[in-house]
């Protein structure tokens, strides 16, 4: 009887347990996905001693704003150069000085459930990239973050499937 | 009464761990239609990069530092010792060279002007998760080669090739980053039919 017993409280506790274990699961993925969704956002504190602690913000927000857009408009003309090697070359170069260096990482998404989960492309560098343009005139994938560095240069970029 | 409670809380701990792994595997082992949709394009997009780089590397106007850049691009794409078909409607005999040498040869070609297209590409072979893991699949292309000599000479024809497509999840760690992606390997590609 007592063997019946302790084997009923022991699956009751396993079953709680699990349950927490999964609900914590849950929570860590729901965090995680938060964290990919606010990495974009700058973290403002507001106080009302220090309303300028967001002026920084805002202007390394519109930095980074403006490379992305600038960056978008460099890999379309790169891709859209059509066998003209010198424009590619060009833009390739002018878009390269947006980078700390030509080794900087290139993560590529090419699906995000809804979930938050991304599935990622092999990881490339800048250089390598801004070739691949070129060499298949497809521009397959928008911008979707930008990391950059105090002096305003890009030191990873993130792209997702268009 | 205290090791009863300690012994409990071990048999609980072992089968919330095993609960834990199966929840694990089967998490890894469920992959949306979405999702295997897109793994499915990536694979896809290789093989489209790869006729790409063929048509550049083959075409004669590409300079040789270019042609040389891509050939390794290109390169990239196989898995080690992968091998091309060659055919030719003057022989039934088909030569294959590993995929580096092909490449040479194809920017060595003796014409003035060389014109390589693929089209058609689709999957013969859904990928399908094999027992180690990996998910393989076969994709057919037709190639359009025409190479012309400055004396008007040409030659002309299209192969059907069958490209066997290796897609494995890795892992690699970037800028104090671990990053879990989909690596999209080309294996032989063999030719299937030859006509003019």
């Amino acid at each position: 009887m007592n063997r019946i017993k302790s084997f009923f409280n022991l699956a009751a506790m396993a079953l709680i347990l699990s349950a927490g274990l999964f609900a914590c699961k849950g929570s860590k993925k729901a965090a995680d996905a938060s964290k990919d969704s606010d990495q974009d956002k700058p973290v403002v504190v507001i106080k009302d001693d220090q309303p300028e602690i967001t002026e920084p913000v805002e202007r390394d927000t519109n930095t980074r704003e403006d490379a992305k857009m600038r960056l978008d408009n460099y890999f379309n003309s790169i891709a859209n150069a059509s066998g003209n090697a010198t424009a590619a070359n060009r833009n390739i170069n002018e878009a390269k000085a947006l980078f700390a260096s030509g080794d900087v990482p290139v993560f590529i998404v090419i699906h995000q459930s809804t979930d938050g989960t991304k599935d990622y492309d092999e990881p490339t560098t800048i250089k390598d990239y801004l070739n691949y343009l070129k060499d298949t005139g497809k521009n397959l994938n928008n911008i979707a973050a930008v990391k950059t560095n105090s002096s305003g240069k890009i030191t990873e970029l993130e792209l997702i499937r268009k | 009464m205290k090791s009863i409670i300690i012994k409990n809380l071990s048999k609980i701990s072992f089968v919330a761990s095993l609960l834990c792994v199966a929840a694990s595997a089967f998490a890894q082992d469920n992959i949306s239609p979405q999702r295997k949709q897109a793994i499915d394009s990536l694979a896809l997009e290789k093989v489209r990069d790869l006729s790409k780089y063929i048509s550049i590397i083959g075409d004669k106007e590409t300079a040789y530092s270019e042609a040389t850049r891509v050939m390794e691009r290109a390169g990239e794409l196989f898995a080690p010792d992968s091998e091309m078909g060659v055919s030719s409607l003057t022989t039934e005999e088909i030569t294959y060279y590993k995929v580096q040498e092909y490449f040479q040869r194809l920017m060595a070609l003796n014409y003035d002007k060389v014109k390589i297209d693929w089209y058609d590409i689709h999957y013969i072979s859904d990928l399908e998760k094999q027992p180690d893991g990996k998910y393989v699949g076969v994709v057919t292309v037709y190639q359009r080669f025409e190479g012309t000599s400055e004396d008007g000479l040409s030659y002309k024809d299209t192969t059907k090739k069958d490209i066997t497509i290796y897609v494995e999840k890795k892992k690699t760690q970037i800028a104090g980053r671990t990053i879990e992606f989909w690596d999209v390997m080309l294996g032989d590609i063999r030719v299937t039919e030859t006509s003019a």
